[in-house]
């Protein structure tokens, strides 16, 4: 269980996470913990600008030794690239047998192991490595999930903000070249395809952008899963901006259940395009649009509980509601692509009455409509009654 | 249609006599009408389920984005918008040069909607307002046409034409949000109102009428079709002797409150009293009191000699109101006819003085086919419609005939104009058609048993026999005996009304049905492959240029660079600044050296041009370059030659032997810059104009490539900047490729021996 501290500040260096342990450790004990955590906006392309054909390296910058504010007696730190092609690193001096860090074995990276490090103390490395994929960051994820009681279906919608923060281009894009090289050696740091994979029985997939649909796009639906796989209108450089929005709608008996009284909705946190690079997310709000009446909104989620930063429940209005529909709006930040599977759960009550109020309330409106009329019919409103 | 004279075997005849055939018959109609108005709006959602709802084509971009503007601004702001994001650096005020009925229309469909809680998307109501009119049209044509002829049958008919025929299709297409989507309804339902208020002599109608002509005013600029058209259908009557106080209240109510109501619009405003377009409605308001003067003086003094004096007078007041009229003409203080409205008459006109009016598809004569493939059948149907109405001639007859003879006329000239020949087309067709069914679908002989003889044949006028002494008025008893010929008459007019129906579907779906936005094509296995290149640079545009970026481009694509891509452009459709255009039709026209300065004084950040060499696209750049070069030679006669563009021979060519100007003019070489590396050498080839290209493309100095579609359909150039060194851009551009600047030792002199 690990809890950020109160008092965090958000443009600071360091953050600190409070770790409480399963059991209080005794003295000379020992307690293996293992703990990730991924950094956003951690990677920069060096050089900052390339041509088309080139390919774009990264540099990420970290420190040797693991932040801590214990004192460290060992250890030891790996960096695993995604290739072996890294031009450039910092090399510092070595300890014991090796001379020099880090010791490279094809495309990973050995700083280590050191001796005892004093606490908070940073060592300050850079790595520059060949990363010929798309540096793609989706800096707002708006996400919205419709439940629908009567239509016996859950609607998916989710509007993306995505910018390819890689390397800009630097003279203007050539589209001789981008068909040339799409024959030729279609890897490319540019973003050109994306593939989100959806629950089996999702249907009626759409992705469109401001200005309308977008024909390059696939869905294929198996038994097991179905996948939409998107081509953005153009390849998506360094420093370009593909806003788009993508929907689906699925089944109800796939995601909701019912239990004494109460309905269960199961739903993956994030769904977004899945990609051997990653995507990371820096702003996620997750909208659950329950049915008009749902009462008693709770929910759960297995995505780490520092990434929540707030939630909410209120009410919407929309087709056809008197009092508004039940909304739980979650407010994430920092999500990254490996979050994808995890399991976002609502629990509510909805009562019968609260689902027959819709069809009562069009019936007796369309009464009253009709019924009016037929009054004003009988009404004579002419001058002369001759 | 037959259906909706009502069943007429025997055993239902008993239920139905049983004094509840009128709703019985009512009930019917309803029913058919919203089959037609259902009918209607399905036939014009190819597009939609073909692609997707979308808008289409230029204008509806602007009407779209004017929209967008109201709904989220409020109905004020809209009034008052000065738009700053097109034609940069004029700008232009907007909210007091468009007609707003249409978007005001939308605006209040979706608040009506919200209130409702039915929160429709803005984009949704403008594609689909367009359809829905189309069954409101049917409806009106209905009404109208009712007014014409006492057989119910004929109403219903005109209201399934008006609700498919191509002619009104063709501009109310699903997505065709454009100003016609509700004027022609307005249209049709204003004459309907008219003849409904000349008919009953009603003020209450002639006000309606007067209420409806401002909305179709607030809409649309057709409306000056109506304020010719009533007043020469008072004229006409006035002339066949048939002045009558209904005409008078009818014409002078709508007079009076219609320009009222017409004035209220800014982009209208003081028009009506100051233009030769309005003139004759304002002349024959003035002769309609004079007349009424008249009569009113002949019923108290009857004398012959003073009668003829009053004539005399009558036609020395209405010289001296003309000569009045041409005299302010001439002294400026009445518009002359506008250039749209002279080219009406001399179809050469625009081509000659307003080359930007005749560069429009759409403002040219149309074709002869064009009347067959808008109205098919019913083109054929319309003289005899025409004719029927002679034969009654009644005052809403001659409307008919007259609005017919105008209507054939303008639609000759000008091929937006088949749009307002299509309702009295329908109304015309719909009363013949109707009389030949009435006549052959009668289940029954007629008796020859005198008695009989007034309610022989449907649709004779009650009129008729009203004495038996009078024979010679009597209409002749009309019936068909023998079943074979009723039989095959009905059997034909049901086979046309069956062509008829499957014409207009294959017409809709083939002609009218391309929003021209997104392009499909087939793939070789059959399956539709959609060409998006429009958008696809747009969208570029719109995320990855700076938001106040301005892009230069031929006006045709204004409105939709405003609309998509969001960034402000130089010129646009409206059209209104003819020197504008010229400009940038002289950047595109001239070399670079000439170009640069102009755009870099319009701050012109992206120049776009639409190529079509690599996909055989005919409506790109280079084939409407001419119309370009054109209208710059309209102000820069000097600098801008038409003749130097063809080559020697007089030929319009883009390959190797095109002319020296023709290649160094900045829209050729945007066009096929880079364009023959994408093809193996020797293999360069524009597949519009079937051209063989040299290997060498040509070379751009100030301008660099930004962005190029994936089908080359769009072509996006960045300006340069200027050079950081102060060199011009062709030496800076020489010098990145290599080569040496030249020496100008030449320039010396030769050299001379110092002796010294």
């Amino acid at each position: 269980m690990s809890q950020a501290l109160a008092n965090n500040r958000l443009d600071s260096d360091t953050q600190f996470y409070r770790i409480r342990l399963p059991s209080p450790l005794p003295s000379k004990g020992q307690q293996t913990l293992g703990i990730s955590f991924y950094y956003l906006n951690a990677l920069k392309p060096l050089p900052a600008s390339i041509e088309q054909a080139d390919k774009q390296y990264l540099v990420y910058s970290f420190s040797a030794y693991c932040p801590s504010a214990y004192p460290t007696l060992k250890q030891k730190t790996e960096v695993k690239l995604p290739s072996s092609d890294a031009p450039e690193y910092t090399k510092i001096a070595g300890n014991g047998e090796t001379k020099e860090f880090p010791v490279k074995q094809g495309s990973k990276l050995t700083y280590g192991p050191f001796p005892e490090v004093s606490a908070g103390a940073s060592s300050p490395v850079k790595v520059r490595y060949e990363f010929n994929k798309p540096v793609t960051h989706v800096s707002q994820l708006e996400r919205d999930i419709e439940v629908s009681h009567w239509g016996g279906n859950v609607a998916f919608e989710e509007r993306y903000t995505l910018l390819h923060y890689g390397a800009n281009l630097s003279s203007q894009f050539s589209r001789v070249k981008w068909a040339q090289s799409q024959y030729f050696s279609p890897q490319t740091f540019a973003l050109k395809e994306m593939k989100f994979i959806l629950g089996a029985g999702s249907k009626d997939a759409y992705f469109t952008d401001v200005i309308g649909n977008v024909s390059t796009s696939r869905f294929r639906v198996s038994k097991r899963e179905a996948v939409l796989e998107l081509k953005p209108r153009y390849p998506v450089f360094g420093g370009w901006k593909y806003p788009f929005t993508v929907g689906w709608n699925a089944d109800s008996n796939n995601y909701l259940k019912k239990a004494d009284g109460k309905f269960l909705l199961n739903i993956p946190l994030i769904e977004g395009p899945k990609q051997a690079e990653g995507v990371e997310y820096e702003q996620v709000d997750v909208r659950v649009i329950l049915p008009e009446g749902a009462e008693n909104v709770k929910f759960y989620t297995t995505a780490p509980e520092s990434s929540i930063t707030s939630h909410s429940v209120d009410l919407v209005r929309t087709y056809l509601d008197t009092v508004g529909r039940t909304v739980l709006t979650i407010k994430a930040q920092n999500l990254v692509d490996e979050l994808r599977d995890r399991e976002l759960l609502v629990s509510y009550e909805y009562s019968t009455a609260a689902a027959l109020r819709k069809p009562v309330v069009i019936f007796t409106s369309t009464m009253a409509v009709f019924v009016s009329m037929w009054l004003l019919s009988k009404l004579n409103v002419s001058f002369s009654t001759k | 249609m037959a259906a909706g004279k009502g069943a007429s075997s025997t055993p239902t005849e008993l239920l139905v006599s049983l004094g509840r055939n009128q709703s019985t018959k009512t009930l019917l109609k309803v029913i058919i009408l919203a089959l037609i108005a259902a009918a209607a709006v399905a036939s014009r959602l190819f597009s939609v389920i073909r692609f997707e709802s979308i808008i289409h084509e230029f204008d509806p971009w602007f009407n779209f984005r004017a929209t967008k503007y109201l709904v989220a601004n409020g109905f004020y702001q809209f009034w008052d918008w000065f738009d700053d994001r097109t034609w940069h650096p004029l700008g232009r005020v907007t909210g007091g040069t468009l007609y707003p009925g249409l978007m005001v229309t939308s605006g209040v469909i979706y608040h009506l909607l919200r209130f409702l809680t039915v929160p429709v998307d803005i984009r949704n109501i403008c594609v689909l307002l367009a359809p829905a009119f189309s069954g409101l049209t049917a409806y009106a044509a209905y009404l109208l046409t009712n007014e014409m002829t006492t057989s119910s049958s004929a109403g219903l008919l005109a209201a399934a034409f008006m609700g498919i025929t191509p002619g009104y299709i063709s501009r109310s297409v699903a997505g065709s949000y454009d100003n016609e989507a509700i004027a022609i309804f307005l249209l049709v339902f204003t004459f309907f109102l008219w003849i409904k208020a000349l008919k009953l002599g009603s003020v209450l109608w002639g006000a309606l009428c007067a209420l409806f002509y401002g909305y179709m005013v607030a809409s649309w600029g057709g409306y000056a079709f109506i304020t010719c058209l009533v007043p020469l259908h008072a004229f006409v009557l006035i002339c066949m002797g048939r002045f009558s106080m209904r005409l008078y209240v009818a014409y002078t109510t709508w007079y009076a409150l219609g320009t009222l109501a017409s004035m209220q619009i800014p982009f209208v405003g003081f028009l009506p009293v100051r233009t030769s377009e309005h003139m004759p409605a304002l002349g024959i308001f003035g002769f309609l009191q004079l007349v009424a003067f008249l009569e009113y003086v002949r019923s108290a003094i009857p004398s012959r000699q003073f009668q003829t004096f009053l004539y005399v007078g009558l036609g020395g007041i209405f010289g001296v109101g003309l000569l009045g009229l041409v005299g302010l003409t001439a002294g400026g203080y009445i518009a002359p006819w506008s250039g749209r409205f002279y080219s009406l008459w001399d179809t050469g006109y625009a081509k000659i003085h307003i080359p930007i009016i005749a560069s429009v598809s759409e403002h040219q004569p149309t074709a002869w086919p064009a009347f067959f493939f808008d109205l098919n059948m019913l083109i054929w149907l319309f003289p005899a419609g025409v004719y029927m109405c002679f034969q009654r001639l009644e005052d809403e007859h001659v409307f008919i005939i007259v609005y017919a003879l105008f209507g054939s006329y303008f639609a000759g000239v000008m091929v937006r104009l088949m749009l307002t020949l299509t309702p009295v087309v329908c109304v015309a067709a719909a009363i013949a058609a109707s009389q030949l069914l009435d006549a052959y679908l009668q289940y029954k002989s007629p008796e020859i048993v005198e008695s009989k003889e007034e309610e022989s044949a449907d649709g004779t006028p009650k009129k008729a026999s009203k004495q038996g002494s009078l024979r010679s008025t009597s209409q002749p008893v009309v019936g068909i005996y023998n079943v074979l010929s009723k039989a095959f008459i009905a059997g034909a007019m049901t086979l046309f009304l069956l062509i008829f129906v499957q014409h207009c579907t294959w017409v809709t779906s083939n002609a009218y049905s391309s929003p021209s936005v997104v392009l499909a094509s087939r793939m070789p296995d059959g399956s539709q492959h959609i060409i998006d290149d429009y958008r696809e640079a747009y969208q570029w545009l719109r995320q990855n240029t700076k938001e106040d970026a301005k892009i230069m481009s031929w006006w045709d694509y204004g409105y939709q660079i405003g609309g998509m891509a969001d960034r402000p452009t130089l010129v646009d459709n409206n059209t209104w600044n003819n020197t504008h255009i010229a400009t940038v039709g002289k950047a595109m026209s001239s070399r670079e050296e000439v170009a640069y300065p102009i755009m870099r004084q319009h701050e012109v950040d992206y120049v776009l041009v639409v190529f079509g060499g690599l996909l055989g696209y005919s409506g790109d750049d280079i084939n409407k370059f001419l119309w370009m070069v054109r209208i710059a030679e309209g102000i820069w006669p000097d600098e801008v030659k038409e003749r130097d563009f063809f080559t020697p021979r007089g030929e319009y060519k883009v390959d190797a032997e095109a002319s020296e100007t023709m290649k160094n003019s900045l829209m050729y070489k945007m066009s096929y810059h880079n364009y023959a590396s994408l093809f193996p050498p020797g293999q360069a080839q524009d597949r519009v104009r079937g051209a063989r290209l040299p290997d060498q493309s040509p070379i751009l100095n100030s301008l660099e490539e930004a962005y190029t579609s994936e089908n080359w359909i769009i072509r996006i150039y960045k300006v340069k900047d200027l050079d950081n060194v102060g060199r011009d851009h062709a030496a800076a551009a020489s010098f990145e490729r290599g080569h040496k600047k030249k020496k100008a030792i030449k320039k010396r002199g030769p050299r001379v021996l110092r002796v010294e």
